[in-house]
């Protein structure tokens, strides 16, 4: 397993600083130490609630994260990986009981693009092109909402976290094969889905 | 082209406000301030059902408030008015239900009604959710869900419907109204029933949990409704009222905190009695409305009552019925057919 070290932007890491894994470690005796765990991870983890649900769910979510962990910090095993990853799969085991409003959220989003009128007044060529590329994106939502929980899970903790996929492993407990195939599975569906075309951008980059 | 970097465009990094961030950080130095001397079994439990690594769950019921256990402060006096007493004769009857049993079983209908595209009449969505949970945590959950179709909502509709020359499909223009369906194109409604579905889960289904405490068929769930308002405390009054009604149609819980939960839901105030009705699937009951703090499954802006319908005699939950405050329109709905604790799951023996 690769060791990569992820840390909130605009934060020094400077030499020595001490591991997540030792600070965990030490709340056990001293639970205000954990509140460093928070410092170094609540945006992060913020940041992927929100990409899933919605902002209000990430502001309430996000803290119950950090509570779930420091409760269950002596559970946590230095020998099946890092803080990070148990961080971001305790926050995908919180997205598993908000699943409605992930579906909500996908659903508006193949909707706003589907439904997004050509009306710009503009280069006609221009025009094509962006509805294409709102077509592409209404589709990838459409395929991100059709995706069973299991293989959503796994992309966004691969795509949105960047998890490795060993730390994808451990953070939803599952064998390392399945999250290969799972992901190689879904990725196929993706790409099929946007067609070559950066849904966002519209222009080909295939 | 890069998938992965078009799924990070479609769903961009929300903005993190200091307030937020705050409110995080005191909630856990509430948390570090009333740290528990901690309950082996309970903790036990927690490992077995393992929010976090164990990939295990548990049917329980989410509260995102704080919570901080805080000394409970003066206890009101569990009353209840006279238009909610049908509320402690539920609670009387589901007191005496048998709740021995490895699963929790459980048949639902839930659904959600529409304008059709020209607006003439009411289109009623419907979906039969079967669900079977079980005892030990280890095992897995079993769903079969099955899409019951799209029919008029009412004899009334029915005849409309017949005008319109009964279509079997709707087309709207841009949005699909309700839930989507995902094998039909945008803007598609189809009659069509669907056929079942049955899959198995390790993770339950958590549809009521409390922030650090899983609910399951424990022992240790409170038997009184003064103690269940502790545990099921919200944000505010109205998530108090959601978190209890959850629990007594979701959880597989014993029929002591069932007859609390009734117990404490006659006594609050955010209830309003109603009388008697009949629910979505046509059976008589009594009931009472609040104003939930759920949003209906379907988008919906304006404000919503909903209506909570019980058969006094049995003590069953009978419907959670969900409408529109401007027009009345039935957002959703999520009947119960049937909740029980049963020995065998019939699911699993069909695999």
């Amino acid at each position: 397993m690769t060791a990569k070290v992820t840390r909130p932007v605009g934060r020094a890491d400077p030499p020595g600083e001490i591991s997540d894994a030792a600070l965990l470690e030490l709340s056990l005796r001293s639970p205000e130490r954990f509140g460093e765990i928070y410092d170094r991870h609540f945006r992060e983890i913020h940041g992927y609630l929100g990409r899933r649900l919605d902002q209000q769910a990430a502001d309430d979510l996000a803290a119950e994260v950090f509570l779930t962990a420091f409760r269950k910090r002596d559970r946590f095993d230095p020998e099946r990986g890092e803080v990070r990853p148990w961080l971001y799969g305790i926050a995908t085991n919180l997205i598993g009981l908000h699943r409605r409003t992930e579906t909500r959220r996908l659903a508006a989003l193949r909707r706003s693009a589907a439904a997004q009128p050509s009306a710009e007044h503009g280069h006609e060529e221009r025009v094509a092109t962006r509805v294409d590329a709102l077509n592409a994106q209404g589709r990838l939502a459409g395929e991100l909402l059709a995706l069973p929980d299991g293989d959503r899970d796994v992309l966004m903790l691969s795509a949105l976290g960047e998890l490795s996929h060993e730390e994808v492993s451990k953070a939803l407990g599952i064998p390392y094969g399945t999250v290969g195939s799972r992901l190689s599975r879904v990725r196929k569906r993706l790409r099929a889905a946007l067609g070559g075309v950066n849904p966002l951008h519209g222009g080909s980059s295939g | 082209m890069d998938d992965y970097q078009a799924v990070r465009e479609l769903l961009p990094v929300p903005s993190l406000s200091p307030e937020a961030e705050r409110a995080g950080r005191e909630r856990l130095n509430d948390a570090f301030a009333t740290k528990r001397v901690r309950r082996p079994l309970r903790a036990a439990w927690w490992s077995a059902l393992g929010l976090g690594l164990a990939g295990a769950a548990a049917a329980t019921l989410v509260v995102t408030s704080a919570a901080p256990p805080s000394p409970p402060a003066t206890r009101g006096v569990i009353a209840a008015q006279d238009g909610k007493r049908f509320l402690l004769a539920a609670a009387t009857s589901v007191a005496s239900m048998p709740d021995d049993g490895a699963w929790w079983g459980s048949t639902l209908v839930s659904g959600e009604e529409f304008r059709s595209p020209g607006g003439g009449y009411t289109l009623r969505q419907t979906r039969l959710e079967e669900s079977w949970i079980p005892a030990d945590p280890e095992a897995r959950t079993w769903y079969r869900w099955t899409r019951l179709g799209v029919k008029p909502a009412t004899p009334r509709d029915e005849e409309a419907w017949r005008a319109d020359g009964a279509p079997t499909s709707w087309t709207y223009e841009g949005n699909t109204p309700g839930m989507l369906s995902f094998d039909e194109p945008p803007g598609v409604v189809r009659a069509a029933r669907g056929k079942p579905d049955t899959f198995s889960s390790e993770d339950w289904d958590f549809r009521v949990v409390m922030a650090g405490r899983p609910l399951t068929k424990l022992e240790q769930l409170p038997g009184t409704p003064e103690d269940l308002r502790e545990l099921l405390k919200g944000t505010d009054e109205r998530s108090t009222v959601d978190n209890v009604v959850r629990l007594l149609f979701f959880a597989p819980v014993t029929s002591g905190t069932r007859a609390a939960a009734y117990r404490l839901l006659a006594s609050m105030p955010e209830t309003d009695a109603v009388g008697q009705v009949t629910d979505v699937l046509g059976r008589t009951g009594q009931a009472v409305e609040y104003r939930s703090g759920e949003f209906p499954t379907r988008p919906y802006a304006g404000e919503t009552r909903t209506r909570l319908v019980v058969d006094p005699d049995s003590g069953a939950p009978l419907s959670l019925e969900t409408r529109s405050v401007a027009d009345g329109m039935l957002l959703n709905f999520t009947a119960v057919r049937e909740n029980r604790w049963a020995d065998d799951n019939p699911l699993k023996e069909k695999r």
